[in-house]
């Protein structure tokens, strides 16, 4: 099926690049995170995004001047990250006046709109929350207005496709040098973490990740296969959903986990510094958070029924993780911190704040102001 | 009275013996219900044996911590919800048949349940608080504002229509599709963390019980079911015909009302805690009326034990189908229900009435 499909896009790529006039070189020609090869637009100078989060991704390539050329984007990035958008907003103030094509789910997104807007090229998400390979319809019609759509893929499968991606923006808005920068320097924090796993006999110690803590008043939402599970499987931990939960995620049973506690708690957190008066139990972290208030909320995130007599609390073996890293093309950063975790002794010489600032200092126009994981502090422990 | 009488004292006897034949099957729907309930408090992924869970029972500060928590914290209050959720609904859904002279009629289907989850949704979306109460009370607040929103609207319109049946049953069903078109567009307008929030919030789950919630439930379920049955001989009169019922005195009007306030009670309440389970209220009084017949003495309590005994067998299918996972037990309550009703609807052709 998959292969008919492809074999379908590049005919269709090939009879449009007939069609199109002067014949391209087969140079021109790309194939993105969905298997579809596409021909690569002559000007990347309006460009359309799915999802706001990529933005980040994008800057990448061109931290100088990406801003003013998003002409449309999904307002997910605002809604789901105010903070981390506000410094892009600071930093971009075109971004607050560009057209958003839908709100944060593939239904809202508005075809009209987008095709309205005339991008040169279109960047959407494999899967989340922008329209998906699937929406045949949609591809189909802003083809028709000539807007070449291209998938990338930082959530799916983060370890691989980060890098696939990075290439194929670099592709598209023709800055290879930079995109193979940041792949090499990828690949060599993710081999840092990698390669000691391997020299590693026993297995790595249980893992309870729970997913947006604080969402609902209900235990215990989690990932197993994909999303931050895959970041966890990579830093050598042994999720507990694992073989429980079949899909990406799901809801663990309380007692479940009250009777086979995992060693270690890992939350991931979606609260803002808004979001602590009235969301209290959401951990806050990203942007524009101090130490403080981050610790402050995973100590009151852990205080719940159930989760607080859990011995991985108890022996202060809890910690929590910045929730957009699922989706962000410094997922790389998110595995060190993990591994550390699990491994402290044989990641003692891992700075994984080290890496980050790196990546902000050589990768980001934005400067990284904020902490993006905590651990509880010692003493901190719910009492008895 | 002496058997050698003639026929008098027979009927007198043979109306005996259909009044025995009634108590003995509500007691076999309490003894099935005792069963099942225990059942529930021995099922769960901790694997604690039946020996534990009756020490627990009877002396909870001689178990270890963890067993403690599981016992009284998660099964006991997940299982006592299930029975009086299943209770309410079940009686709610009983005498709203007899009122709207309806077998369709159910707080499901009059969109009851609709308006409950628009009112959890925007509290979600909006991120209503309850002014500083947290988003624990917020939601139930908001669902049980729906519902009586819902009913209220209901009311006013069967009061100025003079109560008539058809009437409120058109508005009830109006007001579900309008409350479900509502519902929709709220999860158009959501974003990703709220969406998933009302998905799983419409899907039902007796995840969020708590003792507290539980007593507030059992409070409203024994006050609406004490003057429910106060009111069971003209329900009775009232479904031999409304003709039939204003003839012996009863205030027809009056009642439909009367009982149309205790189902909104009874629905929102229960729905604001677990979320939208249907079926029970539905299908609850169709098995009371096949096992025991419409004396509304006996098919009133048989409506909450049938109720409650769908929830408590869902409640423990939810914890079997996949160990270790919470599946909402909205999913399950129909796959339970079903069978059991298929079977009875066969076994009684024609006994259904229409």
């Amino acid at each position: 099926m998959k292969n008919t499909g492809r074999a379908v896009w590049a005919s269709l790529g090939l009879a449009w690049s007939l069609l199109a006039g002067p014949v391209q070189a087969a140079d021109a020609l790309v194939t993105d995170m969905a298997g579809r090869t596409v021909r690569l637009p002559t000007s990347s100078a309006r460009i359309l995004l799915s999802e706001g989060r990529l933005l980040p991704a994008l800057a990448i390539l061109e931290p100088e001047d990406i801003g003013r050329r998003i002409v449309g984007m999904a307002g997910d990035f605002e809604q789901l990250d105010p903070a981390g958008y506000a410094q892009y907003a600071q930093r971009f103030p075109h971004l607050r006046e560009v057209a958003r094509t839908g709100r944060t789910t593939a239904e809202s997104f508005s075809v009209e709109k987008a095709i309205a807007l005339k991008p040169d090229v279109a960047i959407f998400g494999l899967e989340g929350h922008g329209p998906s390979p699937n929406d045949r319809e949609t591809l189909a019609r802003l083809s028709m207005a000539g807007i070449v759509v291209v998938f990338v893929d930082f959530r799916n499968d983060p370890l691989r496709n980060t890098r696939l991606s990075m290439e194929i923006l670099g592709r598209v808005l023709r800055r290879e040098k930079e995109a193979a920068a940041f792949v090499t320097e990828y690949t060599a924090q993710l081999a840092r973490v990698t390669r000691k796993l391997a020299t590693l006999k026993a297995p790595g110690p249980t893992v309870f990740l729970e997913n947006r803590v604080g969402l609902s008043d209900e235990c215990c939402s989690t990932m197993s296969n994909g999303l931050m599970g895959t970041l966890l499987d990579a830093a050598g931990g042994r999720n507990i959903a694992k073989g429980l939960v079949p899909g990406a995620f799901g809801m663990l049973s309380l007692e479940q986990l009250i009777s086979r506690p995992p060693d270690v708690y890992i939350g991931t957190a979606i609260g803002s510094r808004d979001t602590v008066a009235r969301m209290p139990m959401r951990i806050v972290l990203g942007a524009g958070v101090d130490t403080k208030t981050a610790q402050d909320s995973l100590v009151r995130a852990v205080q719940r029924k159930g989760i607080a007599m859990l011995p991985a609390i108890r022996q202060g073996q809890a910690h929590a993780l910045w929730h957009h890293f699922y989706s962000s093309p410094f997922n790389v950063v998110a595995v060190q911190v993990l591994a550390k975790w699990l491994h402290p002794a044989l990641f003692s010489d891992l700075e994984p704040r080290q890496t980050l600032a790196m990546f902000y200092q050589r990768f980001q126009p934005v400067p990284l102001e904020g902490q993006y994981w905590t651990s509880l502090p010692t003493g901190a422990a719910p009492q008895r | 009275m002496s058997a050698l009488q003639t026929p008098a004292p027979s009927l007198a006897q043979r109306y005996g013996a259909q009044v025995r034949r009634r108590i003995t099957v509500l007691l076999l729907l309490l003894g099935l219900l005792l069963l099942v309930f225990a059942t529930d408090l021995g099922t769960g992924p901790a694997g604690i044996t039946w020996h534990t869970v009756w020490q627990g029972l009877r002396a909870p500060q001689q178990l270890d911590e963890g067993t403690r928590v599981i016992l009284w914290e998660l099964r006991l209050p997940y299982a006592v919800m299930a029975v009086l959720v299943g209770a309410a609904l079940g009686l709610a859904g009983a005498q709203m048949q007899t009122v709207l002279n309806n077998p369709l009629a159910s707080p499901f289907t009059l969109g009851l349940s609709a308006a409950a989850s628009v009112g959890a949704s925007l509290a979600i979306v909006t991120g209503f608080t309850a002014w500083g109460l947290g988003p624990e009370l917020a939601l139930p607040l908001c669902a049980f504002g729906g519902a009586i929103f819902a009913a209220l609207i209901i009311h006013v319109l069967a009061w100025r229509w003079g109560a008539s049946v058809n009437g409120v049953v058109l508005f009830g069903i109006a007001l579900m599709f309008s409350c479900e078109a509502l519902l929709w567009l709220l999860q158009f307008l959501a974003d990703s963390n709220a969406l998933q929030q009302i998905v799983f919030w419409s899907m039902g789950s007796l995840g969020r019980s708590t003792w507290p919630k539980i007593g507030v439930l059992a409070t409203v379920l024994l006050v609406c079911a004490l003057w429910t049955q106060s009111q069971a001989w003209s329900l009775t009169a009232l479904r031999n015909g409304e003709d039939h019922a204003r003839s012996s005195g009863v205030a027809v009007e009056r009642l439909r009302l009367e009982s149309l306030v205790r189902v909104s009670l009874l629905s929102g309440t229960a729905l604001a805690f677990v979320g939208t389970i249907g079926f029970v209220g539905l299908v609850g009084p169709h098995i009371a009326r096949l096992s025991l017949g419409e004396d509304h003495r006996f098919y009133l309590p048989a409506s909450a034990l049938a109720g409650a005994l769908m929830l408590s067998c869902a409640s423990i299918l939810s914890k079997v189908l996949l160990p270790g996972v919470v599946l909402p037990i909205g999913i399950v309550t129909a796959l339970v229900g079903v069978p059991v009703f298929m079977l009875l609807v066969l076994r009684h052709q024609g006994g259904l009435r229409t």
